[in-house]
């Protein structure tokens, strides 16, 4: 474009001598020589093919010499002095001449220069060029950058025709060159959306690693590898928020030795990646200061360039994510950007491996909740189905094999301390016979095995891990040691069954095969099924004692029934005699009923007595008395039947008086009881001894006889109600069951305590009480 | 009335109610031989120098019960053939009492108007 306005040729014109023809671009199309017109065609023809701005250059100088009869051309660009771009001679005499000068003040003016004969102008010239044309090339609304010269050797006035010609070939040149500039802005912007398009991809490449199924370690290490990649870098770091958001500590890395990433932490607002937490903005290191580094790391690794950008999630910080070079860089904008994108995408991968984790973890837990639940409901459906607990206690071990063992054991604890295995299962046929020769059962006497504490504390043992040295520590025998270590368990756990307080047996339960270890988790559903296992128990002999209580208050009933009718047959039998005979017979008549009446009343104040135990209607008539006569009254009681029956009565009393505390007849009923009970169990011939002794502050009666013992089994039951040791079928010596349960009431009722030793059947028994003495009890009640 | 026709064997543990159950007896003019458990029945039924009419048996006794007295009986012929009545104070025995093939059954108290008419069909 030429000079576009007056205005700017009125502001050029008074500032230079040498602008003596304004441009007048509208002529220039407006006059139509046909010939000028058809090469001007040409000359934009030419341009149109131009191939890049040199091209261009050539094509414009070549038509303006040829269109202007010039000597020479030159395309001259502003710089901070004109250059000769292009020229048509080859000499370039216009490079030495003054004439790039001229050529800037027309660039600067936007106005064209004539210069007719240099040798009379100072201005301009030089050696080889005597006249001047000079036109601007370009502008566009800002100053022209280039303009376009022709001269002449000689002296020569440039007539309006050529400078028309030159303008032309300039416009036609300005428009060309705009043309090459946007084709290389074109390129320039394709090859810069390549750039990005390569930069998506490694984005791309990135999410890709985000989206295979590995762990999330293995994924921000992967994510980290592609950064490193794609930004050139040695390191690549990930760091994240730890101890209370106040420091960063490294979460993955590449180009970083693991025990350096371990020892690496940032205190959040300090160093590189802490000032990157509490900017929250990206941070670029041309060159690393040494001197204020806080992780030695960088020092170390020789580090000198970092780019860092915070990782946010929500918003909210999560961590830091940098680069690091070895050799000295400047990290761009486009690679803060894309360690922008790359945290953007760790953070998504990082949120979607967490929750993918957790949802797998949930998912897992769920499953193994429902095989629980199953297995607890089938546990207890089979713990529900039967009353005889041990074929339950069988089906348990059953159950409990596979699922939550390879092998299960139920030991039993029995009444006399002994533990009995009342049920076994094993995954391994194979090793079931071992199991079963290990589980003869070892004493332990020394309570070694984790079994018997469980046994005696009722606290569950979880053994994840079974170590021969712990199989060592369990004692037993080599044989034992050799059974367990062929059985290779792999861990273990035993719970106790317990109700009300009471630990009644043990579950044992351990892997092998399987491998697998137990955890707390599964601790608690053998608890779970130990406690549902111990109700069912529980309930099994609550039931049982339930219809023993029954079946001994039948039996009771018909004891009682038979006691108190033999006495009654007896009387009512005499009194048939009576009716017919009051001779002879009367008098042991009389004598009979009288006895069976006796016998009746003492049965029926037995009765009363245990209904008033029972009722907590038993009335004491408490005094200080003392205890020898007591023994006495009631020894003369016993005395006639021990000396019908033939039993030897060896007496021997302590020193008198003792003083107790207590109700009269209630203790002579307990003398009197132990006393006839050892003489109604003692064959003629045998003996009954008694003694008594004062020590410790407690008088002490002991009874024993040489009669029928008591055995082992019916030892625990000889206090209890109703009890008695012979079947009803056999029973002769008569009696409610009644005495000797009477006998630990009323003792219990004074503060005593009464005990019985037998070592046998047939070889008698001792029944031993002990009551405090009056002082003691006096000052034990407080009154 | 052959003379072994008026004996019957009392087997009762108690001496008070085997007592009287042989004054009842006697002054009904039987003569009465007392055992007070099944093995003391049996050496007086295998003495053999005496035969019973009439065996009165308890069942609830020491040593020898009536049951295994009853099968020790049934084991001998001559002995199986002497009529059993059952005297218990066990009222719930009656069942029992029958699978023994006795011939009758009391409990006590006893009503003696009955058990002599029943001794008195026997012997």
């Amino acid at each position: 474009m030429l000079c576009p306005s007056a205005a700017c040729c009125d502001m050029a014109g008074p500032q230079t001598s040498v602008c003596a023809y304004p441009a007048m671009a509208m002529h220039v199309e407006k006059e139509p020589p046909d010939s000028a017109s058809e090469r001007m065609a040409t000359v934009l023809r030419e341009l149109a093919t131009a191939t890049g701005q040199a091209d261009v250059h050539r094509i414009a100088c070549r038509w303006s010499r040829a269109l202007t009869g010039a000597d020479g051309a030159a395309f001259v660009v502003r710089g901070r002095t004109a250059a000769v771009l292009a020229a048509e001679d080859a000499d370039e005499p216009l490079a030495t001449s003054d004439a790039p000068a001229l050529a800037d003040w027309v660039m600067q003016h936007d106005t064209a220069a004539v210069v007719e004969d240099a040798s009379t102008d100072d201005a301009a010239g030089g050696p080889g060029v005597r006249a001047l044309a000079i036109v601007p090339v370009g502008g566009r609304g800002g100053a022209p950058r280039a303009a376009l010269a022709v001269y002449w050797r000689h002296a020569h006035r440039a007539g309006a025709d050529e400078l028309q010609a030159l303008e032309a070939v300039a416009d036609a040149t300005s428009f060309a060159l705009a043309s090459a500039w946007l084709e290389a802005a074109a390129d320039a912007a394709r090859r810069e959306a390549e750039a990005k398009a390569e930069r998506l991809r490694h984005v791309q490449r990135i999410t890709d690693a985000a989206l295979a199924d590995l762990t999330v370690d293995a994924v921000l290490t992967e994510l980290l590898v592609r950064v490193r990649e794609a930004l050139g870098g040695d390191t690549a770091t990930l760091l994240v928020l730890d101890e209370g958001e106040s420091v960063l500590r490294v979460r993955a890395a590449v180009g970083l030795e693991v025990e350096v990433q371990q020892e690496i932490r940032v205190p959040v607002g300090r160093g590189f990646a802490g000032r990157i937490a509490s900017t929250l903005g990206p941070i670029v290191l041309e060159e690393v200061d040494y001197e204020s580094v806080v992780s030695r790391y960088i020092r170390l690794k020789s580090l000198r360039s970092m780019a860092g950008v915070p990782l946010l999630a929500e918003g909210r910080l999560i961590g830091v994510l940098h680069v690091s070079s070895m050799c000295p860089r400047r990290f761009g904008d486009a690679d803060v950007d894309l360690l922008g994108l790359a945290a953007e995408r760790i953070a998504v991968a990082m949120e979607r491996a967490t929750a993918h984790e957790a949802e797998r973890q949930a998912r897992a837990a769920a499953e193994e909740a429902e095989r629980r639940a199953a297995f607890l409901a089938e546990a207890s459906a089979a713990l529900a189905s039967s009353l005889d607990y041990e074929e339950t206690l069988r089906t348990l071990a059953q159950l409990a094999v596979p699922f939550l063992a390879d092998w299960c054991s139920v030991d039993m604890v029995e009444p006399d301390r002994s533990v009995r295995r009342v049920a076994l299962a094993h995954a391994n046929p194979a090793k079931a016979a071992i199991a079963r020769a290990a589980a003869t059962y070892p004493a332990d006497p020394d309570g070694r095995h984790p079994r018997t504490r469980v046994l005696r504390t009722g606290t569950s043992e979880l053994i994840p891990d079974v170590t021969p040295e712990g199989v060592a520590q369990l004692g037993g025998d080599e044989a034992y040691r050799r059974a367990l270590a062929a059985l290779a368990y792999r861990s273990a756990m035993i719970v106790a069954l317990a109700a009300r307080g009471q630990i009644f047996g043990a579950i044992t339960l351990a892997t092998a095969e399987s491998g697998r270890r137990y955890g707390p988790a599964d601790l608690a559903v053998a608890e779970e099924v130990a406690r549902r296992a111990s109700a069912a128990i529980d309930n099994a002999r609550l039931y049982k004692q339930a219809e023993e209580a029954n079946r001994l208050k039948d039996e009771f009933l018909s004891i009682v029934s038979h006691e108190l009718r033999t006495p009654l047959a007896a009387m009512l039998g005499w009194v048939h005699v009576l009716r017919l005979d009051t001779g002879e017979r009367a008098a042991r008549a009389i004598e009979t009923i009288e006895r069976s009446g006796r016998a009746q009343e003492k049965l029926i104040e037995d009765l009363l007595d245990a209904s008033r135990m029972i009722t907590g209607r038993l009335h004491l008539e408490m005094q200080r008395i003392d205890f020898q006569p007591i023994v006495e009254a009631a020894l003369e009681t016993v005395r006639p039947a021990a000396e019908a029956k033939g039993v030897l009565l060896d007496v021997v009393l302590g020193p008198s008086p003792v003083a107790v505390l207590g109700d009269a007849d209630r203790l002579q009923q307990i003398v009197w009881n132990l006393l006839s009970n050892a003489v109604k169990f003692t064959p003629a011939g045998g003996s009954v001894v008694v003694r008594n002794a004062v020590a410790r502050g407690v008088i002490e009666l002991v009874v024993s006889d040489t009669g029928t013992g008591i055995t082992a089994e019916f030892l625990p039951y000889v206090f209890d109600r109703f009890r008695q040791a012979e079947p009803a079928a056999s029973r002769g010596r008569g009696g409610l069951g009644l005495g000797l349960a009477i006998v630990r009431h009323l003792v219990e009722a004074h503060g005593g305590r009464v005990g019985v030793t037998s070592p046998g059947e047939g070889r008698g028994a001792t029944f031993t009480v002990t009551l405090p003495l009056a002082e003691e009890r006096l000052a034990t009640v407080g009154g | 009335m052959t003379d072994h026709g008026r004996r019957v064997l009392v087997v009762e543990d108690d001496a008070d109610v085997r007592g009287a159950l042989a004054a009842v007896l006697e002054v009904a003019g039987y003569q009465v031989v007392e055992a007070a458990h099944g093995g003391e029945a049996l050496d007086h039924l295998r003495a053999a120098t005496t035969s019973f009419c009439m065996i009165l048996l308890d069942l609830f006794m020491p040593m020898m019960n009536g049951w295994a007295f009853r099968a020790e009986q049934m084991k001998d012929p001559d002995m199986a053939a002497i009529p059993v009545i059952v005297v218990s104070a066990d009222a719930t025995g009656v069942t029992k009492a029958r699978s023994l093939g006795i011939a009758d059954y009391l409990t006590k108290p006893i009503d003696f108007d009955r058990l002599l008419s029943l001794v008195d069909k026997h012997c």
